[in-house]
């Protein structure tokens, strides 16, 4: 049987193609709104805390944890759930750091560390390096992600064509095409643009993840302890699928080597997803876009609320296709389980209204997934092409003087290279695991980004030089051990967890405090003394 | 302050130096970084502490996770829950502390600065 209709797939085309066209109208109306860098970069700092909650919280539900932590919850139970609990803590340190960030920063994350050093260039290019490197490691897990599903979406499995293509064509037409169509997005419509894209997106997400959830709680008597015994039942796994243990840290009999560096990589994994969101250039880059530092706070809190009842819904949704659809249906689309959510959402749709209503759940499932590949990608780029406009191009080549028009032309060029370059990397990357990228990147985030800008805001002694040590020490440390890692493998592969933070966040830390004493740049207290003054108060915060 | 031009760093630099000076010289400040530092801190530490013990409990305690409570509800689906209430509730208190007790003082430190005489 083949596993999506004609019927499904066309109705999914027709609505992916009406969203397009709706994000490219917003796209274009933004760009007539737009006039000068504060509008570019940060949507005219005239969000509401509202709004912004909503585009922080769609920056952060990307297609892997609407489609990928349900597919790991289908398949292993409790595990996925640790994912969502992960993200979710996340967003305290962001909350804590957002009010400072917001009076003290102007667009990028380097801004903060870049005014305690007495040469700032040097922080700005090391700020740019690991904003860019975080953000392509990101954009190339959630293309690459975009990619198999939409092969799945549509129903194109190995050895089948759509349309004269194989699964490998439409893979690669899928990044090139979602690639370019978000350049012209980031490039055209701004922060104004990607941030309206954000909230629709966001807004349609939650819309799909509450219908479903009704639907399947309503298969279940609206009884949780129900759906969780049905799930255990079909999940093949009994009770251990409502524990701790089938997908991280596996007790592997005979070999404590190995399950010990199991678990300690699940405990790394759980430091990069709960300190690593504070990091991550495209959350810090939305910080901006609201007026003031109080509005700021509010909006994380608008996102932990929207991101907490979303995480809730998708452990409803996880069990439910465990409980509806059934281990052995999921595995046979997708291994991972990446396409449970879609099964399940046929599957109610057809107890529900026949054979069309599956189609049509189905198809609207699908067309939001899509979007939101679109909304996520489309905010990576604009974070990166901001810190290569702003920080390289305004502060190091034209000494922090360049002309406006010229930055701008500058943001939408390298809009287009980061693109091309993520591009290019996607279609290499097609085989790799989305997940252990997403990871990844988060621990890249933590240990590079996190050190750098926390000492800068509380640390009196901290300088430049110590800032640039930390951003390069917890960015190297984090690359030079995955490359060692089982996940690049061969002769190298001498370091025993796939990721890297349990070490990394440390390294990151200590080499922004070695930086700071082993240098000769002096500790200026003027300088300590205007950012505590202005992350505090506002005072002069643009 | 909102319009200084599209450079940050103008010509204004020393003006504005000296008055970042006389606001960490005031009094109101000095109390408002200590509270802002103290409740930072402890928010930290609790997020910290108690999302560490969840993580290691998860792996390292499973025995303890997968007691059962009530029906298929057990420890590790309760405290995995309760990990999103403490997140909400840690979020609202310190949003409300924030909003109530620092920003009054804030907004003082602000007005003793627009009128720098008049500080003690």
């Amino acid at each position: 049987m083949s596993a999506v209709s004609g019927d499904a797939r066309a109705l999914t085309f027709a609505l992916l193609a009406g969203l397009v066209c709706v994000t490219l109208g917003i796209t274009f109306w933004a760009r007539s709104r737009t006039h000068g860098a504060a509008d570019f970069y940060a949507g005219g700092r005239a969000f509401s805390a509202r709004q912004n909650g909503l585009a922080l919280a769609g920056d952060f539900m990307s297609a892997a944890s609407f489609l990928g932590i349900s597919g790991i919850i289908a398949l292993s139970g409790y595990d996925g759930f640790l994912y969502s609990v992960g993200s979710l803590v996340a967003w305290v340190p962001v909350l804590l750091l957002a009010g400072f960030l917001r009076n003290a920063g102007r667009f990028t994350l380097a801004d903060v560390p870049a005014y305690r050093a007495r040469r700032p260039e040097a922080v700005r290019i090391a700020g740019a390096v690991s904003t860019v490197t975080v953000s392509v490691f990101y954009l190339v897990a959630q293309m690459v992600g975009a990619a198999a599903l939409v092969a799945l979406l549509l129903g194109i499995r190995p050895g089948t064509t759509f349309l004269g293509m194989s699964a490998g064509t439409a893979e690669t037409v899928t990044i090139v095409g979602v690639g370019g169509l978000m350049v012209l997005y980031t490039a055209y419509g701004g922060m104004k643009g990607t941030t309206w894209v954000q909230i629709v997106k966001t807004v349609l997400l939650l819309t799909a993840g509450v219908v479903l959830t009704g639907l399947v709680l309503g298969r279940f008597g609206f009884d949780l302890s129900r759906l969780l015994g049905s799930a255990a039942r079909r999940s093949g796994h009994g009770d251990a699928f409502l524990r701790p243990g089938l997908h991280f840290g596996r007790d592997l009999a005979g070999h404590p080597g190995r399950t010990l560096a199991g678990k300690l990589d699940f405990v790394s994994l759980a430091l990069a997803l709960g300190l690593g969101t504070v990091g991550l250039p495209h959350v810090v880059g939305r910080i901006f876009t609201v007026p003031d530092a109080r509005t700021a706070r509010t909006s994380v809190n608008w996102a932990i609320g929207i991101i907490g009842g979303f995480f809730l819904l998708t452990l409803a949704l996880g069990f439910g296709a465990a409980a509806l659809v059934g281990r052995d249906q999921i595995t046979a689309q997708d291994p991972a389980g990446n396409a449970a959510v879609p099964q399940l959402a046929r599957e109610l749709g057809r107890h529900l209204a026949g054979r069309a209503g599956g189609d049509l759940l189905l198809a609207f499932v699908a067309a939001v997934a899509g979007a939101t590949i679109l909304a996520v990608v489309a905010g990576l780029m604009m974070a990166a092409s901001t810190s290569l406009a702003h920080d390289v191009f305004g502060h190091v080549l034209m000494f922090g003087r360049p002309r406006e028009r010229q930055e701008l032309a500058v943001a939408r060029v390298a809009a287009a290279l980061v693109g091309a370059v993520a591009i290019a990397l996607s279609v290499f990357a097609r085989g790799l695991n989305v997940a252990v990228l997403v990871g990844l990147a988060f621990a890249m985030a933590a240990s590079a980004n996190l050190p750098a800008v926390v000492l800068s805001l509380f640390w009196r002694r901290f300088n430049g030089t110590g800032a640039v040590a930390g951003i390069y020490g917890g960015l190297l440390t984090a690359v030079v051990l995955v490359a060692c890692s089982p996940v690049v493998g061969g002769r190298f592969a001498w370091f025993p967890l796939e990721n890297p933070a349990l070490v990394s966040i440390p390294a990151g830390f200590l080499c922004a405090v070695a930086g700071t004493y082993l240098s000769r740049e002096k500790p200026d207290p003027a300088r300590f003394a205007e950012l505590s003054a202005r992350a505090l108060t506002g005072v002069g915060a643009s | 302050m909102r319009a200084t031009g599209f450079c940050s760093h103008g010509g204004m630099a020393e003006t504005r130096g000296t008055r970042y000076v006389a606001i960490n010289q005031n009094e109101r400040f000095i109390v408002l970084r200590r509270r802002t530092g103290r409740v930072t801190l402890l928010v930290s530490a609790l997020f910290l502490v108690w999302y560490f013990i969840f993580v290691v409990a998860c792996v390292f305690a499973r025995g303890l996770m997968g007691h059962r409570l009530a029906g298929h509800l057990n420890v590790a689906l309760v405290s995995g829950l309760l990990q999103f209430v403490s997140t909400f509730v840690l979020a609202r208190r310190y949003s409300r502390y924030s909003r109530e007790a620092l920003d009054p003082l804030k907004a003082q430190v602000i007005a003793d600065a627009a009128a720098p005489e008049r500080v003690r």
